[in-house]
């Protein structure tokens, strides 16, 4: 139960000095490892966290509250765009591009929740499409200024951190393991916090819900918002690591169904399922698309179309509930 | 605004509408008989273009009869996709069912891409540009066959369901499954003829727009949630709603293009499926709950 | 405590609860009865904001609650469990209740402790890590019981807890609900077992096509002609259950 991560603190000096070196390792290898690491290898670990951290984020309103979104790629745009709107046209840091962006999901959030408020399952999961899609729609329309199809570039300043850019990718490497921090422990937070507890009772039964006290809408949307900026936070680091966004690729439909596909493969209502599930799929996709991509396009959305299906197919059931034990307490879910 | 332009984004908007109604029956009919959303749908109509598109280039069939071709095939394919895929999520919770035909319409789309290319394809048939004069008004001829097979097609689609007895049975199986199987009905058999036939529908409307429209992997894309709208604006499993909130669709997105211009059709459609979706969460004819 | 007055629910056509008018005092056990599709669950759903009322108003300590959310009346200090019982299926029992408790505090550890205590009231103490669907069915009924203690109600209102429970489930659960009472609850009941509500409540409402057509103690509506009316006219098999 929540008592687990509590009680490997209380145990005796002695058996402390291996866990505790463990740590060490772990963190040796976390900090120093990607100095090592050749470039490709260390573009896989950026995209893996990068993944993960949406997934978590993905995971607040499609696994705790139970409303699935096929519509995070709007979240994620958002943050890719304004700020590289503001730093293209006005020449504003991302730094502070990312407060703009944040800000404009979040009120993006306010108005899908507001109008999404009612619908259940593949209701909400085609409203959130469509929502996503207006947005690209927009990008593509409004030429002048987004560039239109042909997407927008940021103008390379060398290594200029003010502007969060790198001469080298380990950088990058750093400011996102951050994000993914910051991202598991507030997710972890909100796991154990009453905020937690009533998504959790909001995606097993609205109604139920709302009669033993839960603010149903309130708390959906606050769900919502939280995911929202969190994504467009992962969507402005996207941008800057990239250098590139374009309509379809911010935008779309499939990285919308990856980003819940993270969550789905590892673990809905759990706080390290969807790094667990980052660390699958993303690999994989990496891999897929750098080994076979180049003479093969859209292989890897085949592998994750594949990869989704037989999850789907071999626990149709168990996919929200049906995890072991073991995994259980690995990822550390709910009450397990 | 000049008349006659206003009175061409109706004709144009009425003319594409017909397809939509044909493309979102096809989408009804599984929603109202199998209780799945079909997010795959524009798939189905995706490859039924890409295989009107080979079956010119390598005889010069032409695409409106390469339907006689395109509809079997994709009924079949229909079938084969509920057998072995959808048929195993039927009764499972939602996130199941969304997921496995979100899946299957990126594996589809992708595979498209993998085949044919992100490049826009076409055909050029002698009558593409051909049109009739009613005043300041074209009639493309293009356009008046696709609305024309359309409109047939969805008639015969009604006469199916209401006169002949696998039809009766759908819609035995859609109002009431249990009271169906008490009948002696077979509601798998009946799921996987449901989803044929929804694939065959989706097919011939992505044949016959091929004389006039480019085909590409992501081309059912838009079509699909143009057809989510009229669905739901229409009423789940309502054939005669999806018939008619196609063409309302059609209209509304020709005067969204002439009004924004570009993608302001399909912006229009959503606007649309938004307000309609606030006024009834569960679709315009669901029953509301309590 | 609760007043209802000229309470009445509409469904297109349908008249579920007619006209309705009663009162509820403190530390009352007031059972409701009357055959299917009398309106007992429409009057429940009604109280707990489930449904507004197409007119009439509620009033709980003096409070009109007419038309509020569901969430809010349960903060005032209304609680339900429901005729087609509800757990939320996917997570522990502790969970369950837990859910529950925050109605009251915003504090994990307190909220714990007060699951706890509503799990070893209704003796669930020893499943609290099980899942909630694999519970068999008498200890889902008090689970649903324990997650309404949880959000500290004083007013109850018990849907047809009863159902499906075997003869000495019943009598344990009477008993409970007689514990639940001196903690100073009042209880609404709405029950299909004539017995169990005879044993148990002081006064009882009959209900038929969402009127009420008797009002008084069990011994005086059980010998009311118009009560007997209403279930023989559809079969005593329902009310003898």
């Amino acid at each position: 139960m929540r008592e687990a991560p509590v009680a490997g603190e209380g145990r005796l000096p002695g058996m402390l000095s291996l866990p505790r070196l463990l740590r060490g390792l772990v963190l040796a290898v976390v900090v120093v490892g990607p100095w090592v690491l050749p470039a490709y290898f260390l573009h896989i670990v950026i995209m893996t966290i990068l993944f993960a951290a949406l997934g978590c984020a993905w995971n607040v309103v499609g696994g705790y509250a139970g409303q699935l979104s096929l519509g995070h790629a709007a979240f994620f745009g958002i943050g890719a765009y304004i700020p590289t709107l503001l730093q293209v046209h006005w020449k504003v840091s991302p730094w502070l591009g990312i407060l703009a962006g944040g800000a404009v999901a979040a009120v993006a959030a306010v108005v899908l929740g507001w109008v999404t408020l009612r619908l259940q399952g593949p209701y909400f999961a085609i409203a959130t499409i469509a929502f996503a899609e207006v947005l690209r729609l927009t990008a593509l329309q409004l030429r002048e200024v987004t560039g239109g199809a042909v997407g927008l570039t940021i103008p390379y300043l060398g290594h200029r951190p003010l502007y969060l850019q790198f001469e080298e990718k380990v950088y990058y490497y750093y400011v996102i393991a951050a994000v993914l921090l910051v991202v598991v422990e507030m997710v972890r937070r909100m796991a154990v916090s009453r905020f937690g507890y009533y998504l959790l009772a909001i995606g097993q039964n609205e109604m139920v819900a709302e009669t033993v006290g839960v603010p149903t809408v309130a708390t959906k949307v606050k769900a919502l918002v939280l995911s929202a900026v969190m994504t467009a936070v992962c969507g402005t680091f996207y941008a800057q690591y990239i250098y590139f966004i374009d309509p379809f690729s911010v935008f779309g439909l499939g990285l919308s169904v990856e980003v819940a596909l993270v969550a789905i493969v590892g673990g809905l209502r759990t706080v390290w399922g969807p790094v667990l599930g980052a660390m699958v799929l993303r690999p994989l996709a990496e891999l897929t698309q750098g080994l076979l991509g180049a003479t093969y396009a859209g292989v890897q959305f085949i592998v994750y179309g594949g990869v989704l299906i037989v999850v789907i197919l071999m626990r149709p059931e168990g996919l929200i509930g049906g995890a072991s034990r073991l995994y259980g307490r690995l990822v550390g879910r709910f009450g397990g | 605004m000049h008349p006659e332009i206003v009175l061409q984004a109706l004709v144009n908007g009425v003319l594409m509408g017909g397809v939509y109604s044909l493309v979102s029956i096809g989408l009804t009919l599984i929603f109202g008989v199998v209780r799945i959303v079909n997010f795959a749908h524009g798939e189905f109509l995706m490859a039924g273009m890409y295989l009107t598109y080979w079956l010119w280039v390598l005889t010069r069939l032409d695409p409106v009869a390469a339907a006689l071709v395109t509809m079997p095939v994709l009924g079949g394919f229909g079938l084969l996709l509920f057998r072995v895929l959808i048929g195993r999520v039927l009764g499972a919770p939602d996130l199941a069912q969304i997921f496995l035909t979100v899946a299957i319409s990126l594996v589809l789309q992708n595979l498209a891409l993998l085949l044919f290319t992100a490049n826009y394809r076409s055909v050029t048939v002698e009558y593409a540009t051909a049109a009739l004069r009613v005043g300041g008004v074209a009639f493309s001829v293009a356009r008046l066959i696709a609305f024309g097979v359309a409109v047939v097609l969805s008639f015969l689609t009604g006469v199916f369901l209401t006169r002949t007895d696998l039809g009766r049975a759908m819609r035995a199986v859609a109002q009431d499954r249990e009271a169906a199987v008490l009948l002696g009905i077979d509601p798998n058999r009946i799921y996987g003829m449901a989803v044929a036939l929804g694939a065959a529908l989706a097919a011939a409307g992505g044949s016959v727009i091929m004389p006039y429209f480019y085909v590409f992997p992501t081309v059912g894309a838009s079509f699909v949630l143009m057809a989510f709208i009229v669905v739901i604006m229409g009423g789940l499993g309502n054939v005669t709603g999806a018939f008619l909130g196609g063409l309302i669709m059609g209209v509304a997105e020709s005067f969204g293009i002439l009004l924004v211009g570009g993608h302001g059709g399909v912006m229009v459609g959503f606007l649309v499926l938004v307000l309609v979706l606030m006024i009834r969460p569960h679709g315009l004819l669901a029953a509301p709950k309590g | 405590m609760l007043e209802a007055e000229g309470l009445t629910k509409r469904f297109g056509g349908l008249v579920a609860v007619d006209d309705l008018t009663f009162r509820v005092a403190e530390g009352e056990i007031v059972g409701i009865i009357g055959p299917n599709g009398s309106g007992k669950t429409t009057t429940f759903n009604l109280i707990t904001g489930i449904y507004r009322p197409t007119s009439g108003r509620i009033r709980f300590c003096g409070v009109d609650i007419t038309g509020r959310a569901p969430h809010e009346i349960c903060r005032l200090g209304i609680a339900r469990t429901f005729q087609v019982m509800q757990p939320f299926r996917d997570v522990t029992v502790m969970e369950n209740v837990l859910i529950g408790a925050f109605c009251r505090t915003a504090d994990p550890r307190e909220a714990r402790e007060i699951a706890l205590n509503a799990l070893e009231t209704v003796g669930l103490s020893g499943d609290r890590g099980a899942l909630a669907k694999n519970l068999p069915t008498a200890e889902q009924r008090r689970l649903e019981l324990a997650r309404a203690l949880a959000t500290g109600p004083r007013l109850l209102l018990l849907d047809e807890t009863l159902a499906g429970l075997s003869p000495r489930e019943v009598d344990e659960s009477l008993e409970l609900l007689r514990k639940v009472v001196r903690r100073g609850v009042t209880l609404v009941v709405v029950e299909h077992q004539m017995r169990a509500i005879m044993r148990l409540c002081s006064r009882v409402i009959v209900l038929d096509y969402g009127r009420k057509i008797a009002e008084g103690s069990p011994q005086e509506v059980a010998e009311d002609p118009k009560v007997i009316e209403a279930y023989l006219g559809r079969g005593y098999g329902d009310a003898a259950h």
